[in-house]
């Protein structure tokens, strides 16, 4: 007997076995219905990446964010192990960045 | 390609493995949203939330957890707020005893018509299934979608639901009441 079928409430009158076979046999029919799915008959997946560029998030810099994430990961990757090896710490790109001396 | 490498790619920032992805589960999780709201535009629109949460959250997901399950929930989510939002989906208790007087008389089993233990469903019965659920008390569809066809627990229907375990199985228990007694006469005398 499932837990559901003893819910408060529940009418006294029919038996809990057969009422257990037919919530047996419902569940049965519902879970191979769950595998049946419909469509919308449009591309959702379009519409959604035209809602998020509506949103003023470019689909491209979203990905130029997931790309930028993954180059700082990097960078704190490399300056810890710099950390870890008591070097003197050095810039990473000399050059260009640097302000000018004095 | 299977989902956990689309997933890999679209981390690693491919947009065409993020299409590819999210188009392989647009029918999904709009089955899903129609299934609870029963509403095809509303439906559409949560689907498309859905599918842009799944997109910019995907760092969220867990390794080892599914990426159909994962987008699944939050398409229920997102359909169950916008359930509250409409007030049909409410959030007071359903523990307190209900009185004798208070059950349907439609929501006792109608064991005359059993329902035939088929494999395989035919197209008219899907779609029979389909209208009888939007027939449903909002409540009670929304706990019979998660209970039966989406595999959640008791627990978890109350919880996504906001309410007690006992209203949840209450939901379930007159949900089904209520199906059986709609799909019974359509299962029993199929046409053809």
């Amino acid at each position: 007997v499932s837990q559901e079928s003893a819910a408060p409430g529940s009418s006294g009158s029919t038996s809990r076995s057969s009422e257990s076979d037919a919530d047996r046999r419902l569940r049965a029919l519902l879970d191979q219905a769950a595998h049946f799915e419909q469509s919308a008959g449009r591309n959702l997946t379009a519409l959604a990446l035209r809602r998020l560029r509506g949103r003023g998030v470019a689909v491209a810099s979203v990905n130029e964010v997931l790309q930028a994430l993954r180059f700082a990961l990097v960078g704190v990757v490399d300056l810890l192990s710099r950390g870890a090896s008591a070097e003197p710490s050095a810039p990473m790109s000399p050059g260009k960045d640097e302000p000018p001396n004095g | 390609m299977d989902d956990e490498d689309l997933v890999a790619r679209v981390r690693a920032g491919d947009f065409d493995a993020a299409n590819a992805l999210l188009s392989k589960h647009q029918d999904a999780v709009y089955t899903v949203a129609f299934r609870l709201l029963g509403d095809h535009s509303e439906a559409e629109d949560v689907a498309q939330e859905t599918l842009v949460r799944g997109y910019t959250r995907i760092a969220e997901l867990q390794e080892g957890t599914s990426f159909a399950a994962w987008l699944r929930r939050i398409a229920v989510n997102l359909s169950l707020n916008l359930l509250r939002r409409r007030g049909v989906l409410h959030f007071e208790s359903l523990d307190a005893p209900v009185r004798r007087d208070e059950t349907n008389p439609r929501d006792l089993p109608d064991e005359r018509y059993p329902l035939p233990e088929t494999e395989v469903l035919t197209r008219e019965l899907r779609d029979r299934i389909e209208a009888s659920l939007k027939q449903l008390p909002a409540e009670q569809r929304v706990a019979v979608v998660l209970r039966d066809m989406y595999g959640y627990d008791v627990a978890e229907v109350a919880e996504l639901q906001r309410c007690g375990v006992s209203a949840a199985k209450m939901r379930v228990f007159r949900g089904r009441a209520s199906l059986r007694r709609l799909l019974s006469p359509a299962a029993f005398f199929p046409k053809g």
